[in-house]
């Protein structure tokens, strides 16, 4: 069975989307059956999925109702390798089920103060949920349009650390590549990104939140 | 990580979970409300009555394709202090002129 990857944050454009669209284009190029759950309303990632993505293939499903959501996420875990779910950006309760069935959590967080606040008011309530399940789940802050060693950067790093967060050590950079390729559809799995990208995924299998080995055939 | 749990369905999860879900709202919103106008127009003064801006720097932008271990070494290099200086330095060192402005971008910088 496959890893369920939940991407969750109750602050709106915390770059949610943009991880989901890097770590799926990026691992379905590792060669995983990689697929991806739209469970916001609003459906940025399966219409970008749809009519604009380049590269390599994986399976987009838009699923926003919050039993549904469980059940497509185990049935895809069944065939595949990885079920990546992004998760819509105020705290509801699809997000809440996405959450409940993971078997690891993303928490997005910008540089500024109130992606802060909703990333730690986000992990809170991911220690709530874990108790209302009865099991652990486990999740890590991850930085987004981020610029290592900026001072916005350390205020943040020190404000998620003064609250016993877990923080990813690799965040996802601030680059103009994302911004483009919302129109272009070519993320880009080199250069900086890739290897950006590369870190990110080491990191995670690392921790276990991606499996090191592809147990599903390929997409 | 912990052993995964027992595979149960959706509709028994969200139930499990329904202690800690009572406070949020579905994920497909109500119809938005109409939001009243404000009293006053929002246009402002910005800007009025300040000095003008320093000319800023006139910059150009450097790209170039490179192996990937070596643009992961650069990466690392560079991570504190930023690709523009490090480079800046390294010319400096090699003997060439290089303009203050690379060498020490305090401007802009927001490294610590």
């Amino acid at each position: 069975m496959g890893t369920i990857l939940t991407i969750a944050t109750s602050k709106g454009g915390a770059g949610k989307s943009t991880l989901a669209q890097c770590l799926s284009a990026n691992l379905a190029q590792l060669g995983y059956a990689v697929t991806v759950i739209d469970a916001d309303a609003n459906a940025t990632l399966s219409d970008w999925h749809a009519n604009v993505y380049e590269g390599a293939p994986f399976r987009c499903l838009a699923e926003c109702r919050e039993v549904e959501v469980i059940d497509a996420a185990q049935a895809e875990a069944e065939a595949g390798d990885i079920v990546v779910i992004d998760t819509a950006g105020f705290a509801n309760l699809t997000a809440a089920s996405a959450i409940s069935v993971a078997d690891f959590i993303l928490v997005p967080c910008m540089p500024d103060r109130s992606s802060t606040r909703e990333a730690i008011r986000t992990a809170r309530k991911i220690e709530s949920l874990g108790k209302a399940a009865r099991r652990a789940l486990p999740y890590r802050v991850i930085g987004t349009q981020w610029r290592t060693g900026g001072l916005v950067e350390s205020a943040t790093l020190d404000a998620l650390k003064a609250e016993g967060l877990p923080v990813m050590r690799y965040a996802l950079p601030h680059l103009s590549a994302f911004r483009k390729a919302s129109f272009t559809g070519n993320l880009p799995v080199s250069g900086r990104l890739g290897v950006e990208a590369d870190r990110l995924i080491g990191e995670l299998t690392e921790i276990g939140a991606i499996p090191a080995a592809r147990v599903g055939s390929a997409a | 990580m912990a052993l995964k749990a027992k595979k149960i369905s959706g509709a028994e999860l969200v139930s499990q979970i329904s202690k800690a879900t009572a406070d949020l709202p579905a994920t497909t919103p109500k119809p938005a409300q109409a939001v009243a106008e404000p009293a006053e127009p929002v246009e402002q003064q910005r800007g009025r009555g300040r000095p003008p801006k320093p000319q800023r720097e006139k910059l150009e932008q450097v790209n170039f394709r490179c192996s990937r271990e070596f643009c992961s070494l650069l990466l690392d290099a560079s991570r504190d202090v930023g690709m523009r200086q490090f480079i800046a330095t390294l010319a400096k060192k090699a003997g060439y002129d290089v303009p203050e402005f690379d060498l020490q971008p305090t401007a802009k910088s927001r490294v610590l």
